[in-house]
Formats: structure tokens, C-alpha cells, sequence
């Protein structure tokens, strides 16, 4: 039980390094503004997952 | 293995949701200049990768016309031949109608012929998520690109301006993108459209009863010979106190494979 959730935790941090890389990769390409648009709109989201995912895997 | 408390686990969980946080904060307010030195790291290896994809891209086509009949290949030059034809008959009717344009209605159009040399650009990667409407093209500063350039696609169709030049790329900001604002006039009777880019195409709001028709084209206001796009739809609701023009600009991302700029 304490492998598989520690597999997961591993899976969901590799994403979430995966999404923000692709983020800055396409922000450093194409940006044409003032800042990382792409990158703080994924940041958001991941930041907002965080604190949601606790109430959503929650057990009854 | 070592197993934290619960107390020292959610201290370990604060400092890192704090360096994240620190870190983020840096990216952002010093983004200018991670930019500028990442781009320097990343774009060889975009130039690389869309280098070699281009190369790679030869070896189906060279697989098929050895594996295809000569029959079939003999009818695929036939098709392409007339499909020649016909674009040199529409190129020679753009010709035609731009002649028309300098003598009749704009003697300045005259003067701002190329005289400068046309450079030829392929899209290294564009921007498929459509947050800054960008496209990263082949050449830049070695070639004499300039910021500002209007880069058109075949048949003097202008899709975007040069926005930043790079040692060996440059990238464009397509006139479509969203919120951008840039004015064309119509073929027929030289009314001034101010479009607004809506992602793809242009959108603008004209007094009710102007005369504006649809398949008209919109030339850009700053350069007649340029092409925008061509009227979609008007949308005349007599309730309305203004009609909507749509207007189709040129760019496509799955066929715009050649871009042309005019050189320094």
C-alpha cells in the first residue's frame, strides 16, 4: 500500500516538472510580454491542484 | 529509511513549497533576462530539431516514387502541372488587379515597390496554444531581417510583423492575435476596416449601410498591395446599431509552410 502511493507521488511530481518545463520552454520561444504568461498560468493551476487534492482524495 | 514525524514532515512539505515559491517569484521578476539567456541555450536546439525533422521529412517521398507506378507518378505530374497553371493564372490576375490599384487609386504604392531582395522563411515552430500568437521563422539577423518587416505568404498575403530578431531566427507576431487591432481597406470602394484579431482571424464593427460585400478583399491600410483577408460574412441586423465584418486572414498553421520578407 505504502509503495503504490509513494509510485503515485513520484508519477504526479514528474508531471508537474514535465508541464512547468513545457511551459518555459514555449514561454522562452514565443513570449513576446513582460512575463512568463504560460508558465504562471501553469503554476496557478498546479498550485490550486495542491490544494484542492487533499479534499478530492479524500476518504468519507 | 528514515520515517519524519508527522510535525517535521509538514515543515519538510513548507520548505519546499516555499523554495518553489522563491524560486517563481525569481523566474518572474528577472524574466527578461532568463529569457534572453535561456534563448541563447534553447534556440540551437530548435534550429537543430527543425533541421533535421525538415531532412528527415525527404525520405517518405523518396520511399513512394519508388514504390509507386510509373502510371500513377506520370498522373500526379499532370495534376501538379495544371495545378501550376492555374496558381500563374491567379498570380498573373493579382498582378493584373495590383497595376490597376497603383495607377487608379494610390500613386504612392508606386514608389514603395520592392526594390530590396525577397528572403524566403520556413516556420521553425509555432505556437500551437495560441497564448502569444507567435511564429519562430528561419532567418533573422545574419539574413537582414529587421523588426518591423511585414512577412507575407504567397501572393503578397501579410500574416505578421517582425517583432524580435535573433542571430539566426526571428520571431513574428501574427496581425490575427487576439486583441490585435490594425486597419485594411476594401477592395471595392476603399472604406477603412479597423480589425481586431480574434485568434485566427479579424472581426470589425462598421457603421449599418456601408457598403462592404462579401468575398470583398481588405488590403492594409499602410501598404495597398498587401492583402489582410477576404470577407466572410456581415452580419446586418437591422436591430444593431453597427454591422460586424469577419474577415479571413491568410494564415493557416497546417498549409503556411512559406513565409517571404522583404531583406534590408
Amino acid at each position: 500500500m505504502y509503495k503504490q502511493n509513494k509510485r503515485n507521488s513520484y508519477g504526479r511530481s514528474a508531471l508537474v516538472v514535465f508541464c512547468i518545463a513545457l511551459a518555459f520552454f514555449f514561454d522562452v520561444i514565443f513570449s513576446t510580454s513582460r512575463f512568463p504568461v504560460f508558465t504562471i498560468i501553469v503554476c496557478g493551476i498546479v498550485t490550486l491542484y495542491e490544494f484542492v487534492s487533499p479534499f478530492i482524495y479524500s476518504t468519507r | 529509511m528514515i520515517y519524519l514525524s508527522g510535525k517535521a514532515q509538514k515543515k519538510r512539505k513548507y520548505i519546499r513549497y516555499g523554495i518553489c515559491a522563491v524560486f517563481f517569484v525569481i523566474v518572474v521578476y528577472f524574466w527578461p533576462a532568463i529569457r534572453k539567456v535561456s534563448f541563447g541555450i534553447i534556440e540551437p536546439a530548435v534550429v537543430g530539431y527543425s533541421n533535421t525533422k525538415k531532412s528527415f521529412s525527404f525520405f517518405p517521398e523518396f520511399f513512394s516514387t519508388y514504390l509507386t507506378s510509373h502510371q500513377t507518378l506520370a498522373t500526379r505530374q499532370k495534376v501538379l502541372e495544371l495545378e501550376i497553371e492555374r496558381l500563374e493564372n491567379a498570380l498573373a490576375d493579382k498582378d493584373a488587379l495590383l497595376r490597376e490599384r497603383d495607377g487608379s487609386i494610390d500613386v504612392r504604392t508606386s514608389s514603395s515597390l520592392p526594390t530590396s531582395r525577397v528572403l524566403t522563411l520556413y516556420p521553425l515552430m509555432e505556437d500551437i496554444t495560441k497564448v502569444y500568437s507567435t511564429v519562430l521563422l528561419s532567418k533573422g539577423f545574419k539574413d537582414g531581417i529587421a523588426v518591423g518587416s511585414l512577412v507575407y505568404l504567397r501572393g503578397d498575403q501579410v500574416v505578421c510583423i517582425i517583432k524580435e530578431v535573433y542571430i539566426r531566427s526571428s520571431l513574428c507576431s501574427l496581425l490575427s492575435s487576439s486583441g490585435e487591432v490594425v486597419e485594411g481597406v476594401t477592395s471595392s470602394s476603399s472604406i477603412v476596416l479597423s480589425l481586431v484579431g480574434r485568434g485566427g482571424h479579424f472581426l470589425a464593427d462598421v457603421v449599418r449601410d456601408t457598403p462592404v460585400q462579401n468575398g470583398e478583399i481588405v488590403y492594409l491600410r499602410s501598404n495597398p498591395r498587401m492583402i489582410i483577408g477576404t470577407i466572410r460574412q456581415v452580419a446586418n441586423n437591422n436591430q444593431d446599431t453597427s454591422w460586424h465584418v469577419f474577415v479571413e486572414g491568410a494564415y493557416n498553421p497546417a498549409n503556411s509552410s512559406v513565409f517571404y520578407v522583404q531583406a534590408e
